[in-house]
């Protein structure tokens, strides 16, 4: 008969009648749409979770760049050197104390250091003390920072004065009063009027203004804002009372020396101090790429713990999402009953419902990643504009992809068991349902 | 002669609701044969198992024990997706009460056989329009169901029982919701289905004037064929009324 070699000819075909994708993110998008007030409220639990991610990531981000581009401001033939032992952690308070108040380093120090057969790839070391002093000029009176050093440290933190000029060799030399000031300071000494020539009083001292510094904003290293710089010759003794300097700053004739060159200041520092071991070294010694090893490390476990947290909210999110695709499993018992008459296998019911799930996930993650990168921009602009830091915004594009990701995987997970449940159902029984 | 298109061998189907002695046989040893291009009713009072028979038939239920051989093929020898595939391609199955999809156009109640058919969708309009026309619907071919008179929605739910071409229409009590004048609009639908186009029809219906319509009547009782005969008077459309 012709009919059933018909038949016969079917089963042999392949089966190939598997729901066609773009129908089934129609319909998804059809059924979401019948039911908006719920799928917005659904989503929402995503949206949230997302946005969080992406603002903390790009916030967290923000905060690395700044920090790190100013430790690399400072370039990276750059050593530092500090008294103390190297701390072990950041509780680790003695070795802190040390840090500051350490007297490893003096003049004779420098001068071993400077010593080409001592350490042959350093061109310059920079001495650097500082300590908070009160300032006044009349009867304008300011406490400030009093940083004291040669004049190459414009060199390492790149300030110039804008009015005025910087303190020289032969100031440096010849131990003269001489200071520049910081723009917040400049402000709260003398006002609108002119400061450059005039002579201030810091402490008991006089020191005639040579310079003023524009304004650079908070979060840098050292805030100049509210800072002095001075020759270290007249600061370190003149006015702190110490004879030891807080931080030496090597200066390496190329970068790629930079490991040969703090080996060699360590030798000559122990030689000097008579140290055998290691473990008993009273100074330490960090690269630029230490400090940016270092901050990376802080920062990155700081976002990822902070990412973690709003990660639970996406965890919520998706317990809502397998709610709801519960809920709507069973009052479309009967529309599952009625496609699977009508051909759809298991498979496509289970495609069906996954695609809903993931698609809601997924509007959820752009809405989010959109929110959170409008969020992370506005408050770039508000810390560039009112706090003024130098707060770059760039667009999170990994985190971005992650979560997106990360939703429709969420779709995926929450979405399966009740897709599962709708697919098992056998056409009759789903018919029946009431 | 090949075999037939249906062949059932001492069908039981069993309900089991907790143990043995509750169960309910709602087919108790169920043979008949049915060929290709009949038009067949089945009767019965309620609970006379017809329903669960035509289910079993149009594979949407399986019986508990007992053969069925469609087009010569054992059904236990089915995979889910042939299964799926033979309720796609080879049967249509129409229902008392519609099971249209709501707030779904008309066009895309027919089409959903399509989707689940391999036919590519650039032919699912044509071939849902041409289905639609067959019922004489094409008119409403952008309304949803809730804009639709019950008559209406049958004829819609036929158009998507015949957009796959299917050889076998079932129809669980078709005209059951349906007013006296839209019930012999369906009928004699199905009936010149039954002659112009060659479809098998095998319906279920309780009203002796809606199986006239039908060639050959079996008659169910107690999950039993109680009798299997050719309609002697069978009504034809503009043959008269049967008021």
């Amino acid at each position: 008969m012709k009919r059933s070699q018909n038949v016969i000819e079917k089963e042999t075909e392949p089966l190939n009648n598997f729901m066609n994708l773009k129908y089934g993110l129609k319909n998804s998008l059809k059924n979401l749409g019948v039911n908006k007030s719920r799928s917005i409220l659904t989503i929402l639990g995503i949206v949230i979770g997302i946005t969080s991610i992406i603002l903390v990531m790009s916030i967290g981000r923000g905060a690395q760049d700044l920090i790190l581009n100013q430790i690399q401001g400072m370039g990276s033939k750059a050593i530092i050197l500090a008294p103390g032992k190297p701390p072990s952690s950041f509780t680790d308070s003695a070795a802190m104390l040390d840090s500051i108040m350490g007297d490893a380093l003096k003049e004779r120090e420098m001068e071993a250091l400077l010593k080409k057969n001592n350490v042959p790839n350093v061109v310059n070391v920079i001495p650097i003390v500082f300590g908070n002093v009160t300032a006044s000029y009349q009867s304008n009176t300011y406490r400030m920072m009093i940083l004291g050093s040669t004049e190459d440290i414009i060199n390492i933190y790149e300030v110039y004065p804008d009015i005025g000029n910087f303190f020289t060799e032969d100031d440096v030399v010849s131990k003269a009063n001489v200071v520049v000031i910081g723009s917040k300071v400049k402000a709260e000494l003398f006002g609108e009027d002119d400061a450059v020539g005039k002579i201030i009083k810091i402490k008991t001292k006089a020191f005639r203004v040579i310079g003023v510094l524009p304004s650079k904003g908070q979060g840098s290293l050292v805030n100049f804002d509210e800072s002095a710089m001075a020759p270290y010759t007249t600061v370190q003794e003149g006015l702190l009372g110490i004879k030891y300097f807080q931080h030496l700053i090597a200066e390496v004739d190329d970068e790629k020396n930079t490991d040969q060159a703090v080996n060699d200041i360590k030798i000559t520092l122990r030689n000097l101090h008579n140290i055998t071991d290691p473990e008993k070294d009273d100074f330490n010694v960090q690269t630029q790429a230490d400090m940016v090893k270092q901050v990376s490390t802080v920062t990155g476990v700081l976002t990822l713990f902070l990412a973690s947290v709003a990660a639970i909210s996406l965890l919520v999110g998706g317990v809502g999402i397998m709610n709801i695709m519960l809920v709507s499993v069973t009052e479309r018992t009967r529309e599952i009953g009625l496609r699977k008459a009508v051909g759809a296998t298991g498979k496509d019911i289970l495609t069906q419902f996954l695609l809903e799930a993931t698609m809601l996930t997924s509007i959820g993650g752009f809405i989010g990643i959109f929110l959170g990168v409008v969020l992370g921009f506005t408050i770039s602009i508000i810390l560039t504009q009112v706090a003024k830091l130098d707060w770059g915004f760039s667009f999170p594009l990994g985190p971005a992809l992650l979560g997106l990701g990360v939703a429709a995987f969420i779709g995926l997970i929450f979405g399966i068991y009740p897709a599962r449940q709708a697919s098992k159902k056998s056409p009759i029984e789903a018919l029946r349902y009431e | 002669m090949s075999r037939s298109l249906i062949e059932l061998e001492n069908i039981k189907k069993i309900y089991c609701a907790g143990d043995e002695e509750s169960a309910t046989h709602a087919l108790d040893g169920v043979s008949l044969e049915i060929k290709a291009g009949e038009f067949v009713a089945i009767m019965g009072p309620s609970g006379s198992g017809k329903s669960t028979l035509l289910h079993v038939l149009g594979f949407l239920d399986k019986q508990t024990s007992g053969n069925y051989y469609f087009y010569g093929k054992n059904n236990k020898n089915y995979s889910d997706e042939e299964l799926a595939q033979v309720r796609n391609k080879d049967i249509g199955f129409i229902f008392q009460s519609f099971n249209l999809l709501p707030r779904t156009k008309v066009i895309d109640n027919v089409k959903l056989p399509l989707i689940y058919s391999g036919i590519k969708e650039s032919e699912w309009n044509s071939l849902a329009e041409k289905a639609i026309e067959s019922v004489g619907l094409l008119h409403r071919i952008n309304h949803e169901p809730s804009q639709l008179s019950g008559g209406e929605q049958q004829r819609v739910a036929i158009a998507r029982a015949l957009v796959n071409q299917p050889h076998v229409i079932f129809a669980d009590e078709p005209t059951g919701n349906l007013d006296s004048k839209s019930g012999e609009a369906i009928m004699e639908i199905l009936q010149s289905l039954n002659e112009n186009h060659e479809h098998t029809i095998i319906l279920v219906t309780h009203e002796t004037q809606t199986a006239k319509y039908a060639e050959r009547i079996i008659r169910l009782k107690d999950g039993q064929i109680e009798s299997d005969e050719k309609v002697a008077e069978r009504y034809r459309k503009g043959n008269g009324t049967l008021k």
